[in-house]
């Protein structure tokens, strides 16, 4: 767990994973603040899991039954896109 | 300007019903009171006059055709901004969907409509429903109708503060740590949020999809009763839904609460609290015993470790709820690069608040390899260990009695600056839903001429219990009148 401060860099590191631009300001704040939750956050170590339950605490999930059926319509769909082109969303090109 | 927006949704009804009214009058009226206050107030992301109207001559066409329809035809209701509604822009409070217009609506709005009710418009909200203020809304803050200066609680701040301030008779909200509960006690209105998969989460813009669920906020638990007769039961389409047979709510109401047992854990309320809150506690104690209730002591788990491990949970589940919004489908885009990476992390570097970002960076962590087991595992495993503690006391009575906040409203701006100070608020709230339990808020009394709300908690499946107890407080303490002083 983390008693030490969560670093600049780190939170710098976690932004990226997450995909988020932040700035230098807001990368010092976040350290900052961040670093007194988990302060409180690692109040958890003194709990005892031990004794967990063996069920998941969520239900189990119900899957619905692999049949087809109408679905929603392109050109709904891409009323909300930022940008379309041709029946597709027009997307930045990843390779 | 008439006085029906003062009546509750019961009272509305009754006036429909024997034909004193039209849909359409009572929508109006309230149209008119959001003209006159909600430039103060700012309860409401976007008005929909037009299509409320629209609704309320089908509303009416219905009344005058058939005897028979749903308490909720012709009613207005006021809908947090993270609930889609089709046609209508639903935002978030969030730069991300600004301008984001959904093509279907959330089940719980379907059924609204199906029974005649009239949106009229969609309030404001913490940004994504994360936040204890609504000061995290990327548009504006929504003032506490008792006290402008002070915060309506959040995140369904706008959906509370409407219904306070006679906007609207009712609201729905969502409550994923307390975020009906809490803004209800802070307004002096009524919340109940329902059992985890008692009300429908399809169309509900997901925070934390373990412990995301819907509820209403009223002036009282009468009109929340009618509210959950037509949003409660099995949804085919949430996967979470639970099939089960909702009773009708309202059977719960004017009924004698003698012999009910009522669990207190008097360690909950040592330290922290404000002496009034422990003051009106007391009281609404009293008041239980008054009316024949039994008060029985019982033993809680540590809040603290529940807190704790909601702050891991609930940021893990947003960050991974949250990565959809990449500007590809839907909502912002920004502009500036051909790297998609790049345009990715410029959209949602602008397009989210703070609060947000913090969330997600926090999830991320918790999340990582080498962090999961320590943090997001345990707090999980703390989870069932917490549920159990909530079903062990709850085999010695029938419904658990908590305050809903350890302080008053707070000022706006307060607590804004210091996110772990925000948290620490939710002590009462989130432990409820990561117990996946039924919990209401109801006004208790006022100190410092501010509201106060108490909790009660129920069984699995047993928002009965808490509606009937809530109603006969209510039907002796009548604080919900204390509203009509808000000009």
């Amino acid at each position: 767990m983390t008693k030490s401060s969560v670093s600049k860099e780190k939170i710098k590191h976690l932004a990226h994973l997450a995909r988020l631009d932040i700035t230098e300001e807001e990368a010092g704040q976040y350290a900052e603040q961040i670093t007194n939750i988990f302060h409180f956050i690692d109040l958890l170590e003194g709990a005892d899991a031990a004794k967990e339950a063996e069920k998941n605490p969520a239900q189990a999930l119900r899957l619905r039954q692999d049949a087809v059926f109408a679905s929603l319509k392109t050109q709904d769909v891409l009323k909300g896109a930022p940008e379309a082109e041709n029946n597709f969303f027009k997307a930045p090109r990843i390779l | 300007m008439n006085k029906l927006h003062t009546l509750t949704v019961f009272e509305l009804h009754k006036l429909l019903k024997e034909k004193k009214i039209s849909s359409v009058e009572a929508v109006q009226s309230f149209l008119e009171r959001i003209n006159l206050v909600d430039d103060k107030i700012k309860a409401f992301i976007t008005v929909t006059p037009d299509d409320a109207l629209l609704q309320a001559k089908k509303a009416d066409k219905i009344m005058t055709e058939s005897a028979n329809f749903s308490p909720l035809c012709g009613i207005p209701i006021a809908v947090k901004d993270n609930i889609c509604t089709k046609n209508i822009k639903t935002t978030c409070a969030s730069k991300v969907l600004s301008n984001f217009t959904p093509i279907y609506d959330a089940e719980v709005i379907t059924r609204l409509k199906a029974a005649g009710a009239c949106i009229l418009g969609k309030t404001n909200l913490d940004e994504f429903a994360m936040g204890s203020s609504t000061e995290n809304s990327a548009f504006f803050t929504t003032k506490n109708p008792h006290d402008t200066a002070k915060v309506p609680g959040g995140s369904s701040g706008g959906s509370a503060a409407a219904v306070a301030a006679r906007e609207a008779p009712a609201a729905l909200g969502s409550d994923t740590g307390g975020s009906v509960r809490q803004p209800a006690a802070f307004t002096g209105t009524f919340a109940l949020k329902p059992t985890y998969g008692a009300v429908s989460r399809f169309g509900l813009v997901a925070f934390a999809s373990s412990l995301d669920q819907i509820g209403p906020i009223t002036k009282c638990a009468k009109d929340a009763a009618l509210i959950l007769n037509v949003i409660a039961g099995f949804d085919e389409k949430d996967s979470t839904s639970i099939k089960y047979a909702p009773p009708d709510y309202t059977q719960a109401l004017n009924k004698s609460i003698k012999g009910l047992k009522i669990g207190v854990d008097e360690e909950l309320i040592s330290e922290g609290v404000d002496a009034g809150i422990k003051n009106k506690f007391e009281q609404t104690k009293n008041m239980f015993k008054s009316l024949g209730a039994q008060i029985i002591n019982i033993k809680l788990s540590n809040l603290n470790y529940a807190l704790a491990s909601y702050y891991i949970i609930a940021p893990a589940q947003a960050s991974s709820n949250l990565a959809r919004y990449d500007g590809v489908r839907y909502g912002l885009r920004e502009a500036g690069s051909d790297d998609v990476t790049a345009i990715v992390k410029k959209t949602r570097g602008v397009g989210f608040g703070d609060e947000v970002k913090r969330r997600i960076i926090i999830g991320t962590y918790v999340l990582s390899a080498g962090y999961y087991d320590a943090y997001y595992k345990k707090a999980q495993k703390l989870r069932s260990l917490i549920k159990d503690a909530y079903l062990n006391a709850l085999k010695e009575c029938d419904l658990i009695l908590t305050p809903v906040t350890p302080t008053l409203p707070f000022n706006i701006g307060e607590k804004s600056s210091d996110p772990l100070k925000m948290y620490l608020s939710d002590l009462y709230t989130v432990s409820v839903n990561l117990a996946a339990l039924p919990a209401a808020s109801f006004c208790c009394g006022y100190e410092d001429n501010l509201p106060v709300g108490m909790q009660l908690i129920g069984n699995e499946l047993d928002e009965f219990t808490i509606l009937k107890a809530a109603d006969a407080f209510e039907n002796s303490t009548k604080y919900y009148e204390e509203l009509e002083k808000i000009s």
